[in-house]
């Protein structure tokens, strides 16, 4: 028996050895591609009309390019650019400032923020000085298999000197039919959830990142992780991303397209119910007011069975991912649905218009005497606060703690519709009533506004004569 | 006999127990929910007695902030329980939101310890008189009870044993105090009450009336409210007025100058919907009252809201939920509860066929299909 013993200690040490030789490879080819970036974000705050406090966040980096670009994870910069049913409400609209990226070698340069796309969870800093960098060059793997080892490269939390770690894993789950998702076990310490993936023969073949968490972000400590799976984003999804980075422009940052729906799966059992069993596609619930899919005449009940001649098949709501990514990534303005309806297929061509703005995107117009600023209606807003579709005006979007509208009572989220009887459709009727009144410097400014469902007046007691801190 | 509306509104059979521990049954004879009061009748023949020991009613106008009162009742289920404490104000006030609300009355509020169980017992003076009708506590507060003024109950009780119900105008004015506005328009003699809005479809905006108007005369009585407190002296006036009759309203409009109207007013609408239980599908259906249509911003095409779902039932397999409104059921729009439930007891309940069911929450709707039995 003995000698199956030494053999095994043998052959353990043959595998061993080249192993070894191999982490150290990765880690020297790819430890100097990556980076910690520091920067300050903004901290909202809805009791002042500025945000003026902010906090200071380390985040990974990847070089892509040797003009000195770096991809790194879209927390940088939490506000959403497109209107969303759901969105995280306290982050600031401000860009990220002071960005710092720190090399392996201790050097530390400054950057500029470039865009960010939500969808792939991924911004894109540039280093200011033209400078010559040494991006991480992926490989075209398209595939990943089940089990297979994967490496991934990123950052410890600050507690350790943000020192670089690198950890081997394997595919765990694959999910999703035309753009698979890989997901792995991430049940290590790091900076984020994000850095870079490597195969085992050590081609870097994406981004590793945790998922659209961006409340967790939020929170202090949220370097600390552990547990969870993350998923692999292969460099296909983001090639083109790295070749020509969204350019963040606030309203004016180019937008993904929108067809204005809302879907769910069609299953088996509606299929059976529309009399149609063997009818696959995707079942329109919702119909937006004034979308692309409203202007061609897309109704409630029809079911697209075709995109550009593309089956498409949602048995689960996952599936429906499908012909989100197909309408959000598509280079033509126009597309072509097959619907069924009343028991008949018919062909409707989809003028498809950019997504709408996020509230963060909206302008916003602080009146430092008032105290209070508003923002223009955004259709996430009308969504959220459950207001008519054709809503227009503003809303009020800060009120300062302690300040004259506060104490009239003007709460956030009040719809502004007129001031001294002027009515207010626009944030340009707000810019001119608010010099109007920074002119006329009335006692008393009245407004009316709509909370919750209800309208009332409000009158602001204001107090020209006598500044504040004069008191 | 008095009670609060939330303790007596749902019950199928009443049960009291008298102060001599015997058990009486007792029949509802009407209920109020906007003042949140109950009348009821014990049956005294059935248990073989001729009368019983009553209260006095006392005058809650006459109360005085630090008087000495008594609260009685069954606090967390104590029976028979009596706690002392002083009025802390009679003239408390709570906007028109949450279950505080109470349009028509101020509040007596007292520091006498009241607990959930407290509901319909009487708050006492130290003549023995019952001065108001104790309801509502706040639980993350100490010794803060609230109290229904016994002269609103004294008017309630008259119309709730005359009609069965109390019967209330409605004109679709929503009121606001003045204070400020005069502060504003710098008019120290004005005098009126301001509107602040006006319902879709009412009689106040059929005649013209906008917000922003101040009315001073509802007919021929003259109205002022300076303070928010003396908001429910005006809802109460024009709630007392009579229903489908052609009333005048004197105002001021936006340039301050006298106006009138004439409306013709009609009956408020009810407080909460019928509610309906579909066993079958396992959820419960609620009619949309314009109130209710009001406080979640739903629009006048909706009739039917989803007011509960029965776990693990067919309705919540095919993903209906709670707080949804019903729109349609296979491609036919719902149009009201009556025709829902005739529908339902005549024919979803009993085809075993598969139902599309459109909802809708917010401006987002959602299929749901509710699977037959199957024929087997």
């Amino acid at each position: 028996m003995k000698w199956i013993l030494q053999v095994s200690l043998l052959l353990s040490l043959v595998s061993f050895l080249p192993a070894q030789k191999n982490w150290q490879k990765i880690f020297d080819a790819y430890s100097n591609k990556i980076v910690t970036i520091n920067y300050y974000e903004q901290i909202l705050s809805f009791e002042e009309i500025e945000d003026k406090e902010r906090v200071k966040r380390h985040l990974t980096g990847i070089i892509v390019d040797d003009r000195g670009l770096i991809l790194t994870s879209s927390a940088i910069y939490p506000a959403k650019i497109e209107f969303s049913a759901s969105f995280n409400m306290m982050a600031s609209a401000k860009i990220p400032t002071e960005i710092k990226v720190k090399f392996k070698n201790g050097i530390e340069l400054p950057a500029k923020f470039i865009g960010k796309d939500d969808d792939l969870g991924i911004a894109f800093i540039q280093l200011t000085d033209s400078l010559q960098t040494v991006g991480v060059q992926f490989s075209k793997t398209n595939k990943l298999n089940i089990g297979q080892e994967i490496f991934l490269l990123t950052h410890l939390p600050e507690s350790y000197d943000f020192n670089p770690i690198i950890v081997k894993r394997r595919i765990n789950s694959i999910a999703g039919g035309n753009e698979p998702r890989y997901y792995f076990e991430k049940n290590f310490s790091s900076l984020t959830n994000f850095g870079l993936a490597i195969d085992a023969s050590g081609r870097a073949v994406g981004y590793f990142y945790g998922g659209d968490r961006p409340v967790v972000n939020r929170l202090p400590f949220s370097g600390i992780s552990s547990g969870g799976l993350a998923q692999i984003v292969l460099f296909n999804r983001f090639a083109e991303q790295v070749k020509q980075p969204p350019v963040f422009k606030h309203k004016q940052t180019v937008r993904k397209k929108w067809l204005g729906i809302y879907m769910q799966p069609f299953t088996r059992d509606l299929a059976r119910y529309f009399g149609q069993p063997d009818l696959q596609g995707i079942l329109i619930n919702t119909v937006i007011k004034n979308s692309p899919a409203e202007s061609a005449g897309l109704l409630p009940g029809d079911v697209i069975t075709k995109i550009n001649e593309q089956p498409l098949v949602a048995e689960k709501d996952s599936d429906l991912e499908t012909l989100r990514q197909i309408i959000r990534n598509q280079k033509a303005d126009t597309v072509v649905l097959e619907i069924f309806r009343t028991q008949h297929f018919v062909l409707k061509k989809v003028n498809l218009r950019g997504s709408p703005i996020s509230q963060f995107m909206a302008e916003e117009v602080a009146n430092p005497e008032l105290d209070f600023s508003v923002k223009e209606l955004t259709r996430d807003v009308i969504l959220n606060r459950n207001l008519p579709p054709d809503t227009k005006g503003v809303w009020v979007s800060r009120v300062e703690r302690a300040g004259w509208a506060d104490i009239a009572g003007l709460q956030i989220g009040d719809l502004l519709l007129a001031i001294n009887d002027v009515k207010i459709q626009s944030i340009d009727d707000i810019k001119k009533i608010f010099k109007q009144i920074e002119e006329s410097k009335p006692k008393f400014v009245k407004l009316f506004v709509q909370h919750s469902g209800n309208t009332r007046f409000i009158f602001i007691k204001t107090n020209y004569q006598t500044r504040r801190g004069d008191e | 006999m008095l009670t609060n509306n939330h303790v007596a509104e749902k019950a199928r059979f009443v049960m009291c127990t008298l102060s001599s521990k015997k058990e009486v049954e007792a029949e509802v004879v009407g209920l109020d929910p906007w003042t949140d009061l109950a009348v009821l009748k014990l049956k005294l023949e059935k248990s073989n007695l001729k009368k019983v020991p009553f209260a006095r009613l006392g005058d809650s106008d006459q109360l005085e902030v630090g008087q000495v009162v008594l609260a009685l009742g069954s606090p967390l289920g104590l029976a028979r329980s009596l706690s002392m404490g002083v009025i802390s104000s009679v003239d408390r006030y709570f906007g028109q939101s949450g279950d505080m609300t109470s349009p028509y009355n101020l509040w007596i509020q007292t520091d006498a310890a009241i607990n959930p169980g407290n509901s319909g017992g009487p708050l006492v003076n130290l003549d023995g008189e019952v001065v108001g009708i104790n309801a509502r506590a706040i639980t993350f507060g100490e010794n803060l009870g609230f109290a229904i003024p016994i002269n609103t109950a004294k008017y309630v009780i008259k119309q709730l044993l005359e009609k069965g119900e109390v019967e209330r105008a409605w004109i679709g004015v929503e009121w606001q105090e003045i204070k400020d506005l005069k502060a504003y328009l710098n008019l120290p003699k004005l005098q009126g009450v301001l509107i602040r809005e006006i319902d879709e479809n009412s009689p106040a905006q059929k005649a013209g009336l906008r917000p922003g108007f101040v009315v001073t005369e509802i007919n021929g009585q003259k109205v002022n409210a300076l303070y928010q407190e003396e908001l429910p002296k005006v809802r109460l006036l024009v709630s007392s007025l009579p229903v489908g009759q052609s009333i005048e309203i004197k105002f001021l409009d936006e340039n301050l100058a006298p106006q009138k109207v004439t409306l013709i007013t009609e009956k408020q609408g009810k407080f909460s919907g019928d509610e309906y239980y579909c066993a079958e599908w396992g959820f419960s259906v609620k009619e949309i009252t314009p109130r209710i249509r009001k406080h979640f911003r739903l629009t006048e095409s909706d009739k039917v809201l989803i007011s509960g779902i029965q776990m693990g039932s067919p309705a919540q397999e095919a993903g209906v939920f709670s707080g949804a409104v019903l729109k349609k059921i296979d491609n036919q729009p719902v149009k009201n509860i009556d025709q829902f439930i005739t529908a339902y007891e005549n024919q979803y309940r009993k085809d075993n066929k598969d139902h599309l069911l459109l909802i809708k929450i917010g401006e987002v709707n959602r299929f749901a299909l509710i699977k037959g039995k199957k024929q087997e």
